[in-house]
């Protein structure tokens, strides 16, 4: 079995660790250059932004009460690094995907002890790093990552539906 | 070595003490391993010093068990020097652990970061200062996050002040 681990809005997350004040509140990370929006919080996403837009389509009433923040890819790199130190640290291999994505070799586990691992790594990485990530398991990497993508907004774990069965 | 910090709204309050700043991530990589000396340097009658070399300490290993889930802080202001913790000394945070009661804590309150000491008043847990000028704060009804556990405090008794 195969997990995939996506940290959630993984720019935003990264800062509201160190910035505890951002915590629910609609926030959006910004591109190199400012130029387009390249994360978003769940609260602007609620607002109907879109991935990618330029930040001068933003709407002014959204812009206003949004916080908008520059890269800080210093920051999200030590911090990807440190998801997946304590992922090594507590799971099989760990493969990185992108800055902000995992896959994990989760073969040998029955299926009780899959959930419960898979449940157990997101809240370890959750509590170590600050970071919620959601995981999703099947038996290959897309199938993980197309599990992982349906609960993408919230932080949890899950498994291929047919494996249930 | 330091990642500074991001942005510009920073995590500290000038006006309230106790706040503190984050400097950055802790490099476990590093190895400055030095001779430790055996017996003990005793608060009180010298003792005839015991010179064995032959073991060797990394503080930075010593220290930091979790280089992963830990951050240097700055801590400022007065409100912890009962506990020891001085304006501008440096804390390490371990975010990896559970917090008990007692423990020296770094807690997101009011959407800032600031060290206290997890504790009891009036028979329910709360959130105590080291100075009498900074009266307890209960946690029940009060939103607040454990962001991690001060597990040391790097007191300057040298040059206290300079940076």
């Amino acid at each position: 079995m195969i997990g995939h681990c996506d940290c959630n809005n993984f720019y935003v997350s990264v800062f509201r660790v160190f910035m505890p004040a951002l915590k629910g509140r609609p926030v959006g990370v910004l591109s190199s250059g400012d130029g387009c929006l390249v994360a978003r919080s769940n609260e602007l996403k609620a607002l109907g932004v879109p991935n990618g837009i330029p930040v001068f389509q933003l709407a002014p009433d959204i812009r206003r009460q949004t916080v908008l923040l520059s890269s800080a890819y210093a920051l999200f790199g030590e911090m990807s690094r440190r998801v997946v130190a304590t992922m090594r640290a507590t799971t099989g291999p760990v493969e990185p995907y992108s800055i902000d994505e995992q896959f994990i070799d989760l073969a040998g586990l029955s299926l009780e002890a899959l959930q419960a691992h898979a449940e157990e790594l997101r809240q370890i990485v959750q509590l170590s790093t600050g970071i919620p990530v959601s995981i999703g398991v099947a038996p290959s990497r897309t199938l993980a990552l197309s599990v992982e993508k349906q609960t993408w907004l919230e932080a949890r774990s899950s498994l291929f539906p047919d494996l249930c069965k | 070595m330091l990642t500074p910090y991001p942005g510009d709204a920073s995590c500290s309050c000038e006006h309230s003490s106790g706040h503190i700043d984050i400097l950055g991530q802790s490099v476990g990589q590093s190895r400055h391993a030095l001779p430790l000396m055996s017996g003990e340097v005793r608060a009180g009658f010298p003792i005839h010093a015991d010179a064995e070399l032959d073991r060797v300490l990394d503080l930075t290993e010593h220290l930091i068990p979790h280089p992963s889930a830990s951050y240097f802080c700055r801590a400022k202001g007065d409100s912890m020097e009962g506990h020891g913790i001085y304006d501008s000394d440096l804390l390490i945070v371990d975010r990896s652990l559970a917090p008990v009661t007692g423990d020296i804590i770094v807690v997101a309150l009011d959407g800032e970061l600031t060290c206290k000491q997890l504790g009891r008043w009036h028979g329910q847990p709360a959130l105590l200062s080291g100075n009498p000028a900074y009266p307890p704060i209960a946690l029940r009804g009060v939103e607040c996050e454990t962001w991690g556990v001060v597990t040391h405090n790097i007191h300057a008794h040298r040059g206290r002040g300079r940076r």
